[in-house]
């Protein structure tokens, strides 16, 4: 669904973003884009949705060069942005005006989220606060049932229990053949929800794995004492040590943030 | 099956409605506001000139020079998702065509304006003269339309007798079509500021123009240059009146689909 290949993008030619990152991402996944502040998440999603254009390299979605946001592309993806824009209208008229772009739109589902999140229909889009428009944004993308969504840090704003909702409905609305990209730096938010992460670290690809992958090669948990183990990666706690050791046959969740901080410190898990 | 690429009726109309939904309250307040100003001008006017206005030019005047000051300001304000990051993602990410959303703009901005504007003015003018007619017998209101219709033809006269009358009309459409072009261009160029801007680079670009044409006229002498009648069939201008307005027509339809292609052209290649 998605292919990049010998990409190069960069802000200011003397500070080189991504160079010659290539990676494809199949349909019926749930991918979880993660990365520190600055690592390039936001810019590798807005060339992916057509936003911003590569200064070389291909990039192909759905079959489609997203630089030229031609409609047949653009009905298929869903981009909800970390800061977004919504008019100055009613939720009734934004779903009138807006769902008709999108061919496969679930009119139902909307309306189930929309209760699911607490938003009131007659309500000005204006006047709700960040999390109620988020919330919104977050049912309308899941409704358009597009075959590739793009949400850029969507729990930011969210409340906790809106978390859990989110999480649930995600993991509900989906069909096989749709794709999710998620970026957050939130990780704990993404737990035992994604399927396959990709992990960026300054403009570079360093991990590109199915989670059930990595949690049948190794195990994450805590110990009181790392002296009997041979640890890959620590870290200590109040109540003992987060460590990922090899698995040896064992497998375990995934602790998403202790994978990220191993990885994103050096560690190679091969 | 996809559909068109480039033009999709259904989904321009979607468009239309999508803008309608979204700006409706702007609208609904605009025209209305845009009308009342008018209005308590024209009659605050008509008030203070005295019982015979026949001869007042003046509510012509201001009717050209409000038409132009709140046109670009409108015009200029067209695209207004690009003045802002937020607004321009979720503008971009709309599946129409750049096509499809550049004739919205062009539909909500310069030709509404175009064609509302006169409407809402002259539509003021009359029911104020209306109001005056009521209050003050002895009032002879200035016959707005009546003088419109004179200045929009042009009558060449010979021993007092007319010999050609020229319709002007043409040429003042063409004229506000490329003046609305201009600053609907800078309003798909510049983030900030869009009506200044383009005002600041036209007073440029016909400050060289100019210049450029005094240039040629008096330093190259061109302008002592008197072609025979034999010789002018090559001029583009022409000679007669009517080539004259027909060859501005041309010079400004030019200057304002130039400015269109370019803006079209700025859509396409934004970046957010």
């Amino acid at each position: 669904m998605i292919d990049l290949n010998y990409l190069k993008f960069f802000h200011r030619r003397k500070e080189i973003l991504f160079d010659n990152l290539c990676f494809n991402l199949k349909s019926g996944s749930i991918t979880g884009l993660l990365g520190k502040n600055g690592a390039g998440k936001t810019t590798l999603l807005k060339l992916i949705a057509g936003m911003i254009f590569p200064k070389d390299g291909k990039v192909e979605v759905m079959g489609y060069n997203p630089k030229k946001r031609e409609p047949n592309f653009l009905k298929q993806l869903y981009y909800l942005p970390e800061e977004f824009y919504l008019p100055n209208t009613s939720v009734k008229f934004y779903i009138k005006a807006n769902a008709v772009f999108y061919p496969n739109f679930d009119y139902e589902l909307m309306d189930i989220q929309m209760q699911k999140f607490e938003i009131p229909i007659n309500n000005r889009l204006s006047k709700m606060s960040y999390g109620q428009k988020k919330k919104f944004l977050i049912a309308f993308a899941l409704a358009t049932k597009c075959k590739l969504l793009i949400l850029d840090e969507p729990t930011n704003g969210l409340d906790i229990p809106s978390k859990s909702i989110f999480r649930k409905m995600l993991a509900g609305a989906l069909s096989e053949d749709q794709l999710v990209l998620i970026s957050t730096h939130q990780v704990k938010d993404v737990e035992n929800l994604i399927d396959r992460i990709i992990i960026l670290d300054h403009g570079q690809m360093i991990m590109n794995r199915e989670i059930i992958d990595i949690s049948e090669k190794y195990q994450f948990t805590t110990v009181r004492d790392t002296k009997s183990i041979e640890p890959l990666y620590e870290e200590s706690g109040p109540i003992g040590s987060r460590v990922i050791v090899p698995g040896n046959g064992n497998s375990s969740s995934v602790d998403i943030e202790l994978l990220f901080n191993a990885t994103t410190s050096g560690i190679k898990l091969t | 099956m996809g559909s068109n690429n480039i033009f999709n009726g259904k989904r321009f109309v979607n468009l239309v409605k999508q803008y309608l939904f979204h700006n409706y309250s702007g609208i609904l307040l605009g025209v209305p506001v845009l009308f009342g100003i008018s209005l308590v001008a024209i009659t605050f006017l008509q008030f203070i000139n005295g019982d015979n206005q026949s001869n007042q030019e003046e509510y012509f005047l201001i009717f050209v020079f409000a038409y132009i000051v709140i046109g670009a300001f409108y015009v200029g304000s067209a695209f207004p998702a690009f003045r802002n990051k937020e607004e321009s993602l979720s503008y971009l990410m709309v599946p129409g065509s750049v096509l499809e959303k550049y004739l919205v703009q062009f539909i909500f901005y310069p030709f509404l304006y175009l064609l509302v504007f006169p409407l809402l003015y002259f539509s003021a003018y009359q029911l104020s003269s209306g109001f005056m007619y009521v209050v003050n017998p002895n009032f002879i209101a200035f016959d707005l339309l009546d003088f419109f219709q004179n200045i929009i033809v042009t009558r060449i006269y010979s021993d007092g007798n007319i010999i050609s009358e020229i319709n002007n009309l043409p040429l003042v459409i063409s004229i506000g079509f490329s003046i609305a072009m201009a600053f609907f261009f800078g309003a798909t160029t510049f983030k900030k500021f869009a009506t200044l801007k383009t005002l600041f680079g036209l007073v440029i670009y016909i400050g060289l123009c100019i210049g450029m044409i005094y240039f040629i006229m008096e330093n190259l002498n061109w302008g002592q240059y008197h072609p025979t009648e034999d010789g002018l069939y090559l001029a583009p201008i022409g000679s007669k009146d009517q080539e004259i307005i027909s060859f501005l027509i041309l010079v400004c339809l030019s200057f304002g689909l130039i400015f269109s292609i370019v803006a079209f052209l700025k859509i396409k290649e934004k970046e957010v």
